[in-house]
This record gives C-alpha cells, structure tokens and sequence, in this order.
C-alpha cells in the first residue's frame, strides 16, 4: 500500500518537473506579447530608472492577479467586476510612483496595446484577402 | 627668659590649667646616673654568662627530664586499677518507684488530657472503632473478585477492520491533495517566471526588435493570449473597431457572395467559449 502511495507521488512529482522543463511553443508566444506590452508601456510612460526600479514589481503582481482572475472566474459579469477591483486598487500604488496622470496613461496603454495586436491581425487578414488565400478560417479562441 | 604675653593668653585660652603650672623639670635622675650606666651594663651581661661545659651537657639534661616525665606517666598508670577500684557500684541516676510500670498509664493521661483541649469529636470518639466491615468481608472478598472480573466482556479491536477499498480511496484523496497542491504551486511560478523574464525582455528591447517580435505573432498566438489576458469589457472596445475599420468595401460583396459570412466569421468575439 505504502509502495503504491510513494510512486504515486513520485510519478506526479516526476510529470511535473517535466513539463516545468519545457516550454512549450503557446507559452513562449504568450511570454513574446508579455515582453511587448512591457516595452510599449515603457515607451508610454518614460519612466526614470528610480521609477522604472518601484514601477515594474507592481506592474508585475498587478498583472499576474488580472490574469489570475480572468483564468479562475468563468461568469463574465464577476470576471469584469474582478478585474476592474484589481485595477483600482492597484491605482493608487501607481499613482504613488508615477503620479496620477501617467497612472490614467499607463491603464489607457493597456487598451491601446490591444489594439496594436488586433491592428496585427487585421493586417494579416488583409494580406490573405488580397493573396485570394483564405484557407477556412479559423475562428479565434479555439 | 620672659614668657611670650601672646603665647600665654593663648595657652590660657587652649587650656588654663596647663597655663598655670609652673615651668619645673617633674622628672629626677640618680646622680651620675649617665656616666656610670655604661659600667653597669657591662657588669649585668658578665653575671648572665653561661656555665662552663653547659652545650655539651645539655642534651643529657634533655633526655633525663624526658625520662623522668615517663617515669612519672608509668606510676600513674599503675596506679589506676586500685584507684577504679576504690570507686563503688553503685547507680548514682535515680527512678521513681515503678515508673516503667505506670509510664504507659501516665503516658495516656496526659494524651487525655489534652485532647480534652483539642477537640471534643476526638474525645468523643475515645477508643471506639468507627469503621466497619461487613460480615464475613474478607472471607469472601477474593471469590466477589473472581466473579466481577469473569463477568467484563475484553474487548476485541480489529485492526484489519478497513477494507481495502477503504485504504485504497484514503490514498487516493491523499494523492489527490498533494496532486492539487502541486499543479497549483507550479503554475503560480511559473507564471511569476514568465512575467519576470517578459519584464525584463521588454524593458530592454528596442524598435527592430519591437517590430521583429509582433510580426512573428500568429492569429492564434494574439488571439489565445487575448483570451488568457483581457475581460470582455476589453475585448469589447477593440471588437467595435474592428467593425468599423474593416467592413468590407461595397465591392467585396458584388465579387463574391459569401463576403458577408467571412466578416461575420473574421469578428467572432474572442470569449466565444
């Protein structure tokens, strides 16, 4: 009995330190868009040194609670609701270190980043449009 | 020589009786006294010398007295038979006419006596027994024993009293649990790892970079990353623009008839799951 609880946990552990070991291709995008929104707000607030030092560990777990609450809440309303606490709460960290008006541009990067990435999809959609090449598209999300 | 009038009114002031007495050697000396004391020491240590041959005498001297003190001891000694003899037997303690018989009597008078001061339960109580014991107790004592201790019933605790399946679906919880805890630890860090070194990547690229790295992007890799990061009040601000950016020209529906499908397809919202 012993025996079979022990590999069990072993097994688990084992799988785990395995998929820790690769990254898979999906991850490595998902870190590539991460590195790019972090350079587009960077452009967007100018931040000094000093400021960038206070600035990026707040915007990290700042970021990592919003995706946090978009993974785990599956009604929309709750999802939005949670997502619109965090950031205000988070606001009055930023305002401290950036002030209040780059606090408003820094949330308005966010959107704006969005749409540079749809921006990116709209000109692929257009490139494949004019090519005549529209192998059965594939709807987003799935 | 005429006393200083000063000195003597201060004397007089320190102490008058020392300023009354007169100024008078009190002390006397024999006469010629200095000039013969010489003479008379010398005189004195030449009585006090020692007597001829007395350092070769004297050790002799030393053993005789020795010998003569144990003379002295030995007599002494000798002596002490006759005088423990002389000393009669007889009791010099005495005891009142038959103490040891009426001691323990006047040992419990006195008891008595003072419980009487104590207190009155006790006298009350005298030498009564108080405690009593069924009859025939300890005749039966052992066999009353015997009987109650056949009549417990021992417990039997089976210790194989959980099935197997019992075990196996304890074990299986239990793995479960840690299985969770895992998965759940791991994700966290590694989404800390990922947002981490995104941080840092972004801090420091520049536009070539900037540019390279979005263009590599596929629709799906925006798409799921989208998905994974923004709300749908988000989704629903871009999704307007997308409306209004690319409708499709008038000419597109007269080329082709399923244009209108393809946009309808092109603008699914992204949390359609």
């Amino acid at each position: 009995m012993k025996k079979i609880y022990l590999l069990a946990i072993i097994f688990v552990s084992f799988t785990q330190i395995k998929a820790q070991e690769t990254t898979p291709e999906p991850e490595k995008k998902h870190q590539d868009i991460e590195a790019l929104k972090v350079a587009f707000i960077s452009r967007e607030l100018d931040l000094t040194p000093e400021e960038a030092q206070k600035f990026w560990p707040i915007f990290n777990q700042y970021t990592k609670e919003v995706n946090t609450a978009i993974t785990n809440k599956k009604e929309v309303l709750e999802r939005d609701e949670e997502v619109l606490n965090i950031r205000k709460r988070y606001k009055e960290q930023f305002t401290k270190v950036i002030g209040q008006q780059r606090m408003n541009k820094m949330y308005g990067a966010e959107g704006k980043f969005r749409q540079v990435l749809i921006n990116v999809i709209k000109r692929q959609k257009k490139r494949q449009l004019q090519n005549g090449t529209r192998p059965g598209l594939r709807r987003i999300g799935q | 020589m005429e006393p200083n009038k000063f000195i003597q009114t201060e004397l007089t002031s320190i102490s008058p009786l020392l300023a009354t007495m007169l100024k008078v050697n009190v002390f006397t000396v024999p006469a010629n006294y200095f000039e013969s004391i010489e003479i008379t020491i010398l005189n004195k240590l030449n009585d006090a010398q020692v007597p001829q041959g007395y350092f070769n005498n004297v050790s002799t001297h030393i053993i005789a007295k020795i010998k003569n003190m144990e003379q002295l001891h030995t007599t002494e000694v000798e002596a002490m038979p006759a005088l423990l003899e002389a000393v009669q037997h007889i009791n010099v303690f005495k005891v009142p006419a038959n103490y040891f018989d009426e001691f323990y009597i006047a040992v419990e008078q006195k008891i008595n006596k003072n419980i009487d001061g104590i207190s009155n339960v006790l006298k009350e109580i005298n030498k009564k027994n108080t405690l009593s014991i069924p009859a025939d107790y300890f005749e039966n004592l052992s066999k009353k024993i015997i009987t109650k201790a056949t009549i417990l019933p021992a417990k039997v605790i089976k210790i194989n009293a959980l099935k197997i399946w019992h075990k196996c679906a304890i074990a299986a919880i239990f793995t479960g649990i840690i299985t969770f805890g895992i998965v759940k630890i791991n994700n966290n860090n590694k989404q800390q790892i990922i947002l981490e070194a995104s941080i840092e990547t972004g801090k420091n690229m520049d536009d070539k970079k900037f540019n390279e790295t979005l263009n590599n992007l596929s629709e799906e890799d925006i798409a799921q990353y989208l998905a994974k990061t923004s709300t749908d009040a988000d989704v629903a601000s871009i999704s307007t623009s997308i409306e209004e950016n690319t409708v499709p020209a008038k000419d597109d529906y007269l080329q082709d008839e399923k244009t209108l499908e393809n946009f309808l397809n092109d603008i699914e919202p992204i949390h359609s799951n």
